[in-house]
């Protein structure tokens, strides 16, 4: 991933966002880091609407997705983005504390790339984060086309 | 003269004369009862041979001439022909008509009904053999006498029969008296009345039919008693019972269904059908039902169905409809019996409604302990990631002191909090958020065991328990402890919980061994009631003090909290498991013996 | 020739066949009635003929009549017979 690349954090807790946020970048990512507090402001920015910030065309972006939001929860909004032929190319990890099965096959059904259950022993979670921030160091995003 | 050739045909009439004459004679004495008819065949015989001797005579050509002889016997022999034929016809008439006499008298007297004949007074004038039978009395007892005597209702039977005799009252249609036999025993019998005439039409006596009823008055009265009995049965009975023709026309019914379908009597119930009382598709029903049954003659046990009563009340009731047949096994119509099952329909409804109501109580409480437990943990992340921050901070301001000369007294100062107080609050804080942590954890197990679906198949207990203690293998080796597996009874059940459970209990039986033995763990089966298998799972531990026993199943109860590690969810996550499989855990076990632990199971 | 007497007979023969033939019905209950008609009508036939051998064909009408005598004859024994015969009571 390139370093204009921008990294989509969906999540209502603000304490996990900061503790995301400062994972991250200790781990040496230092791409923007976004934040958007719930499903509906996810979808707005994604699918421009509304009133909130909105994307910009050929970005690369990837989407970490928490479950557990107001409004409009995570598996809604992956549904909603996968449906959609262009948005379907960002990449989306699944970063909530549900480690129900079921959620976990149904999310890769409907096409998450990964599910990572928050661990809430605290080495766990830095590590677990730390490894994202690696494997976004080498993965390759596609650019998301013309704002519609 | 020469003899004429005609005479020798002569002689043979003669010839023949003389031995009819003989066979004549010969009859004449041993016959009693012929004796005009002998007479005068023997008349017409002898004048034929007199008649015949005289033509011998004259074409013999012998001179004697017997002419008038000849002459008169001549004329005499038409006049016997006829004499002969009027004789046997006579007599003919005689014996038609003792014949009819005597089959008159054959039919009069051997009549199988009693006759009697009754002159203007009422006197018997004439009665049969079959009458005198039926009364003992002979016939000397019985003519001249009035026939009311021999009746038990005298003075009505004297009133009814002179009037009869008087053209009072016609003879009108039959009626029953009883009768006196001389043995002084009664008899119901049946009269019927005609009257006799001379020629000019007055009534000169009564003629009388008797016939004995008093067999069929038994079987009326038998008959009687039984249909008593059985409208009585059918009346008493609770359930609506009834019988419908094939045009499903109500042919007999009882007071419970008369009383269900608003009549006052069940007779009001004869003769109409379904369609006078109950709405057209209930009635359309009931129709289709009883014309299948009578029609493929099978009968409809047991069917359930709505019906409306009297007062409009929707109802339920449980039919049966049998096909009535004749003898010959011809369908007649049908019988039914009705019961009214609306109680129970209205208690299995209920109970359905409660069981929806339980049902979704449950999920409700399941989802709220998914929920609670899940939203928990959330904050968790929180605690422990920022008292990490915390620490970090700590680390920070730790080594910025240390590059930093400070002062030696803000040091001391900061250095107790910064080395000691926030480290140690950092750490409760810490462990505190794992207990929750780990307290949560078992509770979202513990509420997903009972969504999971159970997949229940026969399971062989050595396969499972051999997995158990493979995968338990490093364990029960650091516990420094032997596990002996019997041959096992093949169970009912999901493999995988049931591998849960004895990973469960083993894994109890490791923590709690005792220290100054050896550990030796011994599984086994017991003996049980048909359908259930006991697994028991001995080990030679610390054992379990009476009040404990109960305690240890339940949730987040642990006996050792200070020195053994785990969340006190084993045994309740065991117990659970079991519920779902209808078995059932319990333990027995001594302080410083070792504990058992049964298990039971349904078998195969 | 006709004899009167011969003729005599004859209308007497006819009036007891009249008889006979109206309560032919009768009759018939009479044992073997068949043999004793027959004797009777072989009679009647040799009235006849006595009659009719006055008026032609003399010779063969005698014999017939003597013939007839016989038979009637003959039919009248076995029917006395039949009837009257050994051990007969009733008829």
């Amino acid at each position: 991933m390139n370093k204009e690349g921008v990294i989509l954090i969906a999540e209502d807790d603000e304490g996990h966002f900061e503790l995301i946020k400062r994972t991250l970048q200790r781990a040496g990512v230092c791409n923007e880091i976004l934040r958007l507090a719930d499903g509906q402001e996810t979808l707005d920015f994604l699918f421009i609407k509304g009133d909130g910030p909105k994307r910009e065309s050929n970005k690369e972006y990837l989407l970490l997705l928490d479950i557990r939001m107001p409004k409009i929860g995570g598996v809604e909004v992956l549904e909603k983005i996968k449906q959609d032929p262009e948005l379907k190319k960002i990449p989306v990890i699944m970063l909530t504390t549900t480690d129900d099965p079921i959620t976990i096959e149904h999310c890769h059904g409907l096409g998450c790339s990964v599910y990572i259950v928050k661990p809430v022993e605290y080495e766990d979670f830095t590590d677990a984060v730390r490894k994202i921030g690696l494997f976004l160091s080498v993965v390759e995003i596609p650019q998301i086309s013309g704002v519609r | 003269m020469h003899p004429h050739p005609a005479v020798i045909l002569d002689i043979v009439t003669f010839l023949a004369c003389l031995s009819a004459l003989i066979i004549l004679y010969k009859s004449s004495r041993c016959a009693t009862q012929r004796g005009a008819q002998l007479l005068f065949t023997g008349l017409l015989v002898f004048t034929l041979l007199c008649y015949s001797f005289c033509l011998i005579i004259e074409w013999s050509g012998v001179t004697l001439r017997l002419d008038t002889l000849e002459n008169l016997t001549g004329a005499l022999v038409p006049m016997c022909w006829a004499f002969v034929f009027y004789a046997f016809h006579k007599s003919i008439s005689e014996q038609s008509l003792r014949e009819s006499e005597a089959r008159f008298y054959e039919l009069f007297d051997e009549a199988p009904i009693g006759y009697h004949e009754l002159d203007t007074k009422g006197r018997i004038t004439r009665v049969n053999q079959t009458e005198l039978k039926m009364l003992g009395y002979t016939d000397e007892e019985m003519l001249g006498r009035p026939v009311w005597e021999f009746v038990i209702e005298e003075e009505t039977s004297r009133q009814a029969v002179l009037d009869k005799l008087s053209g009072a009252i016609p003879p009108g249609q039959s009626f029953e008296r009883t009768i006196r036999q001389k043995n002084g025993n009664t008899l119901a019998v049946l009269i019927e009345d005609r009257f006799l005439h001379d020629d000019a039409g007055n009534i000169i006596g009564i003629r009388s039919t008797i016939q004995n009823i008093s067999k069929r008055k038994q079987t009326e009265e038998t008959l009687a008693k039984e249909h008593n009995l059985l409208r009585t049965l059918i009346d008493n009975m609770p359930d609506n019972i009834f019988v419908k023709d094939t045009e499903s026309r109500f042919v007999l019914c009882n007071i419970a269904i008369a009383r269900s379908m608003g009549a006052a009597t069940p007779d009001e119930l004869l003769g109409k059908t379904d369609f006078d009382f109950y709405p057209k598709e209930l009635a359309e029903r009931y129709y289709a039902d009883s014309q299948k049954v009578m029609q493929s003659g099978e009968s409809l046990v047991g069917q359930e169905e709505p019906a409306i009563d009297a007062a409009g009340n929707r109802k339920w009731y449980s039919t049966t409809k049998v096909p009535l047949r004749y003898e010959n096994g011809k369908i007649v119509g049908l019988v039914g019996i009705s019961r009214d099952i609306t109680e129970r329909k209205q208690a299995e409804y209920d109970r359905e409604q409660l069981m929806e109501t339980l049902a979704s109580k449950n999920k409700e409480f399941e989802s709220i302990l998914y929920v609670t437990s899940h939203d928990l943990r959330a904050p968790l992340v929180n605690i422990q990631g920022f008292s990490h921050e915390l620490s970090l901070s700590c680390e920070q301001v730790r080594s910025a002191i240390a590059d930093k000369k400070m002062a030696k007294n803000i040091d001391k100062k900061v250095g107790n909090a910064l080395n000691k107080d926030i480290p140690e609050a950092l750490g409760f804080i810490t462990n505190s958020a794992s207990r929750m942590e780990s307290l949560l954890s078992g509770l979202l197990r513990l509420s997903r065991l009972g969504t999971a679906a159970l997949r229940i198949e026969p399971l062989d207990m050595k396969t499972i328990l051999a997995d158990v203690t493979r995968s338990m293998e490093y364990q029960i080796k650091q516990a420094g402890a032997t596990v002996r597996i019997e041959s096992l009874p093949s169970c009912l059940g999901d493999a995988s919980q049931i591998n849960q459970v004895f990973t469960n209990i083993l894994n109890n039986a490791l923590k709690y061994l005792d220290d100054t033995r050896p550990g030796m763990i011994h599984i086994y089966a017991k003996k049980a009631k048909i359908g259930q298998n006991v697994y028991c799972v001995e080990d030679n531990g610390v054992g379990i003090a009476p009040e404990h026993q109960d305690k240890i199943f339940e949730i987040f109860y642990r006996l050792e909290p200070d020195k053994k590690s785990g969340e006190g969810l084993g045994l309740t996550i065991v117990k659970h498991i079991l519920e779902r499989h209808n078995g059932r855990i319990w333990v027995e076990s001594e302080p410083g013996v070792g504990s058992k632990f049964f298990v039971s199971l349904p078998s195969i | 020739m006709i004899h009167e007497n011969e003729v005599v007979m004859l209308l007497l023969g006819v009036g007891v066949l009249i008889f006979i033939l109206t309560s032919r019905l009768r009759l018939k209950q009479l044992p073997s009635s068949n043999i004793i008609t027959a004797a009777f009508y072989v009679a009647f036939a040799s009235w006849v003929l006595t009659v009719l051998e006055g008026l032609f064909w003399e010779g063969l009408l005698n014999y017939l009549e003597h013939i007839c005598y016989a038979v009637s004859s003959i039919l009248l024994a076995c029917w006395c017979w039949k009837v009257f015969g050994s051990k007969k009571e009733a008829m």
